[in-house]
């Protein structure tokens, strides 16, 4: 900013009136200063109010992928293990009995299976 | 507070940023940079030291509520003093319109009194040599002299053409300088 002319000296506020001046001034101004930090913080909620479901639903999307591979990395594990001669005779010991699996829905045969069942239960069990 | 700015100089487009987001420092800042020279413009075309007061604060409130519609990057003070030069017409103008004791020059006071009343016998030849002048040309010297503004930007304060703010300039120096002596200069103009 270039110096101030001597010709222009007697325009130039003195002391008392630039303080004055540039106190009213200020005064005046801090509502619209105010009002216009708040539209900032307005501006910064709306978009925080935009973005929090879409980054929610970022979170699930990735998240949920993130989860389904690594369930999918296990089941391969599991698939992947080596037949040796014990684990097929354990898996042969885990076989039910025949007939196991063929079941009758009558009632008449499923109440004599409970009748059964209660007569071999020991007495000490009984109330 | 948002963004509290230190003092010291700091970038035009970077303070009218910041006061776009209320920021009270920079535009506190904006104020210390242009009041005394917007208080001259201002006295220049009113001619009454209160209202040219009043024609200031008027301004820095109307520049700050229209802060949004001052291009990014653009130049805070041909933008300001447009806003304080219509704010002072129009107060003219309201102020012709009804008769008002006009306050004595030196009614604001100081603390040095010989200094003072130089100040005010500076001030009222030199307010006596501008109300000669057509208000264009003697908003133009002012803001050419006391500014530094080269003849495109009183051109766009003044809303005229560069060719008519040269020679506002070269005619108002010109009627100052038979008012005021040889304080005037005459052959600095540039461009």
């Amino acid at each position: 900013m270039r110096d101030w002319p001597d010709w222009l000296e007697g325009m130039r506020p003195d002391d008392l009136t630039s303080v004055r001046l540039r106190s009213s001034i200020l005064q005046a101004a801090e509502p619209l200063l105010e009002a216009r930090r708040d539209d900032l913080w307005d501006v910064a909620s709306r978009w925080a109010g935009l973005l929090t479901p879409v980054a929610a639903a970022l979170v699930l999307v990735f998240g949920g992928l993130a989860v389904r591979g690594e369930v999918a990395d296990e089941s391969l594990t599991l698939t992947a293990v080596e037949p040796t001669p014990d684990l097929v005779e354990l898996l042969h010991a885990e076989v039910a009995p025949a007939g196991f699996s063929e079941f009758d829905t009558n009632d008449d045969v499923v109440f004599a299976a409970l009748g059964e069942a209660a007569r071999q239960r020991p007495r000490s069990m009984l109330p | 507070m948002l963004g509290t700015v230190p003092t010291g100089r700091r970038d035009e487009a970077e303070l009218v940023g910041l006061v776009q987001g209320g920021d009270a420092t920079a535009f506190d800042e904006l104020v210390r940079r242009y009041m005394d020279r917007g208080y001259a413009v201002a006295l220049s075309i009113l001619g009454i030291p209160q209202d040219a007061e009043d024609a200031v604060q008027t301004a820095f409130i109307r520049a700050l509520e229209r802060m949004d519609q001052l291009r990014p990057g653009s130049p805070f003070g041909p933008w300001f003093y447009s806003v304080l030069r219509s704010t002072a017409l129009n107060l003219r103008r309201r102020e012709s319109l009804r008769s008002h004791e006009e306050i004595p020059v030196s009614a604001s006071g100081g603390s040095n009194p010989e200094r003072e009343l130089d100040r005010t016998l500076t001030r009222s030849r030199v307010l006596a040599a501008l109300e000669e002048l057509p208000e264009q040309q003697r908003t133009a010297v002012i803001l050419y002299d006391l500014e530094g503004y080269s003849h495109r930007e009183v051109a766009e304060i003044l809303g005229v053409a560069v060719g008519t703010s040269r020679a506002h300039v070269h005619h108002g120096r010109k009627a100052l300088r038979d008012h005021l002596g040889p304080v005037i200069e005459l052959e600095t103009e540039e461009e």
